[in-house]
């Protein structure tokens, strides 16, 4: 039942949204502040259950109490179970391993790690842009994403897309089998180098200098309609799965073929 | 008001209804036509033939249901095959919605075609929030980084888990990817710095991006968007590891049409514009 | 000042070199510290997509409680957030009963509310959203895709060599030439793997070195503690 009622809300929902293409409508805008909303708590579930459940939460100090009275919620912040002398994985709290009794005697371990008040203490600050006054403060949560950011940018980038690409273009000149692909790496040196050029522009693109840039252009340009070719086939091949949607599985709820 | 200057000023409420027609009309009445396999489709297969049976291959989901469409089929081809081979797969996500993807496919792939076994001939490691760093952080530990598996068990638990420390002890690492985080982080953060084999099914959007790490060696090959799948699907079949083609050439007859209808829409607007263009010098 | 600028920029360069000092140094005690801060990383992007969430509802009940025009459909947006939020966060939200209510376990469960919100309004909304792409890129290539110079018109037949040489209808236009031999390259498939492996290969491959000399240039900046532009500095 769920799942007929979910393929009607989903249909409806598709061709809400597609009632667009005739003119902005009451449906439209319904579908598109529906979406706003339901988006925006799915990432905040998904981001407390994924980080700040069992990666922050499981590695601050809590009250015993509380992990023993909401087993079902805390399980994940336990490292271990000791009791009369054996060792239990955490698991044994809540797959039955352990009756209520063994679990009352048991003596849960959780490891606090001091340093993870830090990612605490910067992710509350994060909130301080609601408050104008003290919004200054968000900008230490920020610093840390922005360092993080920047210390694992700059090496991956100037390995992979710098150093490598730059060898990937010279290197086959050496040693290159036939002459069509000795011709092809050509090319490909060519379009890099005059492409490069066109993106420097500390000097004028004139004489010499602009004649490269010019040809630069024109390999960027391929580039382009080649990016324009295959960004069309993305977006049919979405549209298709739509309509693949609405003939299949939703006509099919009707006509008992599909669901 | 002549034809050109009509064409010129169409409504362009026409164009949607003979592109949605373009779509519908092949997907009611569905043909038919061979398909010739690109040489990067072809490296994908290569690089994945190459690995010996039980292998272990590190599957990873960056996709959504807003490109489902796309790199679904792929995703199922290439489990098909991994399952066929033998070989070990660890799935993670780094898509919180990558999870589901995953889900989807293995339910249907792994538990409903092929009785993989879960925790020994696959496991499902879930989502992790932290783009690039879970990479890294999986270069490290996996136990670290996914303490659990999307069962709630210990991670290490699990047989298939024994010997899999972390990225050093994966032999394949496969990308399943619609933007970022995906494709591009997986050369940067795992495959450059640790020197692991790697391939990509992308969207087509994202071709373009990944295509030079393929021209240098650093990423063998790629399936790219609706017709990387039913390359690959055609090249599966012609080996022996399919028995019927998939998604990916059931989409290809819809997929050809609006193509050539697009093609033509951008030829007859040129010419109207020529022709006006024309006009107005003359005048 | 200490607290609006020297904090901030300690933060980040610390951070910022201890990063970088990792991906040579996997050891302890940078080695660990290295871990410690990839995982605070995830929290605190996790914050601030709660963060964002936050705003959101901010700005919403701003425009219903001023009774900004469609008002209306800002508390359609309020009250979806609620609704996700609620089967999102309340672990025992199940269809049917005899479920093991862990703790998270229902965000990945098919019998969970969330994954029916997820699966039967998220989903058909997200990709109906990005489908309707198709329709504007075909417009807009109509009105606008127009051969008005050389350049314009190289970007012109190579996205159309593209689009049609990657598809089987297309691939039948040149189907009868041989499949082998010098004709063989004349066939629409391998002209547009010729063009999307070398032509488009180069173009793409100036565009990715030039960005990653920007970024690389951007990273050593922010390091070097010379860009505040962050800290709303010059």
């Amino acid at each position: 039942m769920s799942e007929t009622i979910g393929i009607w809300c989903a249909a409806f929902l598709t061709l809400a949204i597609f009632s667009f293409l005739y003119k902005d409508n009451p449906f439209y805008k319904f579908a598109e502040h529906l979406f706003t909303g339901v988006s925006a708590a799915y990432w905040m579930s998904v981001a407390f259950w994924s980080q700040v459940h069992p990666n922050l939460c499981g590695n601050i100090w809590w009250p015993e109490a509380f992990v023993r009275r909401f087993l079902e919620f805390t399980y994940v912040w336990v490292d271990r179970v000791e009791l009369d002398g054996q060792t239990y994985a955490a698991n044994a709290l809540i797959d039955g391993s352990l009756t209520p009794e063994m679990i009352q005697r048991a003596e849960l371990v959780n490891h606090v790690h001091v340093m993870y008040y830090i990612p605490l203490i910067l992710g509350i600050l994060f909130f301080t842009r609601l408050i104008p006054k003290i919004a200054y403060l968000s900008r230490w949560p920020l610093a840390f994403v922005m360092g993080m950011a920047a210390g694992l940018r700059l090496y991956s980038f100037l390995q992979s897309n710098a150093m490598e690409q730059i060898s990937a273009t010279i290197a086959p000149l050496a040693g290159t089998p036939t002459v069509a692909e000795a011709l092809n790496n050509l090319v490909v040196l060519i379009g890099v180098f005059t492409g490069l050029v066109y993106f420097y522009f500390s000097r004028e693109h004139k004489g010499l200098f602009g004649g490269l840039s010019r040809v630069g252009v024109y390999f960027l340009m391929v580039s382009f309609g080649a990016a324009f070719g295959y960004t069309v086939m993305a977006r049919v091949s979405l549209l298709l799965g739509r309509f693949q949607f609405l003939i299949h599985d939703w006509l099919g709820t009707m006509t008992g073929a599909g669901g | 008001m002549d034809l050109f200057e009509k064409i010129s000023s169409l409504d362009r409420r026409w164009i949607f209804l003979v592109i949605a027609l373009s779509i519908f009309i092949p997907l009611m009445l569905p043909f038919t036509q061979p398909l010739s396999v690109s040489p990067d489709v072809r490296a994908v297969y290569e690089a994945l033939a190459a690995l010996p049976e039980g292998s272990t291959v590190l599957c990873s989901f960056e996709y959504g249901p807003s490109t489902l469409p796309e790199v679904h089929p792929m995703a199922r081809s290439v489990l098909r095959y991994l399952f066929q081979r033998q070989h070990k797969v660890i799935v993670m996500a780094l898509w919180p919605d990558g999870l589901f993807m995953s889900r989807d496919i293995l339910d249907e792939v792994a538990e409903g075609e092929y009785q993989a076994e879960y925790g020994v001939d696959y496991i499902n490691l879930g989502y992790k929030a932290g783009n690039e760093v879970v990479i890294k952080s999986i270069a490290e530990s996996f136990s670290r980084t996914y303490p659990v598996d999307t069962r709630g068990q210990s991670t290490t638990s699990w047989p298939i888990m024994h010997g899999i420390e972390n990225l050093a002890n994966i032999d394949f690492i496969i990308s399943l990817s619609a933007g970022y985080p995906g494709t591009v982080e997986w050369v940067q953060y795992a495959a450059d710095p640790y020197n692991k084999p790697m391939t990509t099914c992308c969207t087509a959007v994202q071709v373009t991006e990944v295509v030079p790490y393929v021209r240098s060696g650093q990423c063998a090959g790629i399936l790219g968007g609706l017709a990387g799948a039913a390359e690959f699907e055609v090249l599966l079949m012609d080996e022996g590891w399919l028995t019927e083609l998939g998604a990916g050439n059931r989409g290809m007859a819809s997929q050809s049409v609006a193509h050539l209808v697009l093609v033509l829409l951008i030829i007859l607007g040129n010419v109207a514009f020529y022709i006006e263009r024309r006009r107005q010098r003359k005048f | 000042m200490l607290l609006k600028r020297w904090i901030p920029l300690f933060i980040l360069v610390f951070v910022g070199v201890l990063t970088l000092i990792h991906w040579f140094v996997p050891h302890d005690p940078i080695g660990s510290l290295g871990r410690d801060f990839s995982q605070f990383f995830d929290i605190i992007a996790s914050f601030a997509i709660i963060l964002g969430a936050a705003n959101l509802l901010k700005l919403q009940s701003l425009k219903i409680s001023q009774r900004k025009k469609g008002w209306p459909f800002n508390l359609v947006t309020i009250i979806a957030f609620a609704l996700t939020a609620w089967v999102g966060l309340n672990w025992h939200s199940y269809f049917g009963s005899g479920h093991h209510y862990l703790a998270g376990t229902h965000v990945n469960n098919p019998d969970s509310h969330f994954f029916w919100v997820w699966w039967y309004i998220f989903t058909p909304l997200s990709a109906t959203m990005y489908a309707l792409l198709a329709f504007y890129v075909a417009s807009a290539s109509y009105r606008a895709f127009r051969a008005r110079n050389v350049e314009a018109t190289v970007l012109l037949v190579a996205g159309i060599i593209i689009m049609i040489g990657r598809v089987p209808l297309g691939q039948q236009f040149t189907a009868w030439l041989p499949d082998h031999g010098f004709w063989s390259g004349f066939r629409l498939e391998r002209i547009s793997d010729w063009i999307y492996s070398y032509p488009n290969g180069a173009g793409q491959r100036a565009v990715m070195i030039g960005i990653a000399l920007g970024v690389v240039s951007t990273s050593l900046r922010l390091i070097l503690g010379i860009e505040k532009s962050f800290l709303g500095e010059e």
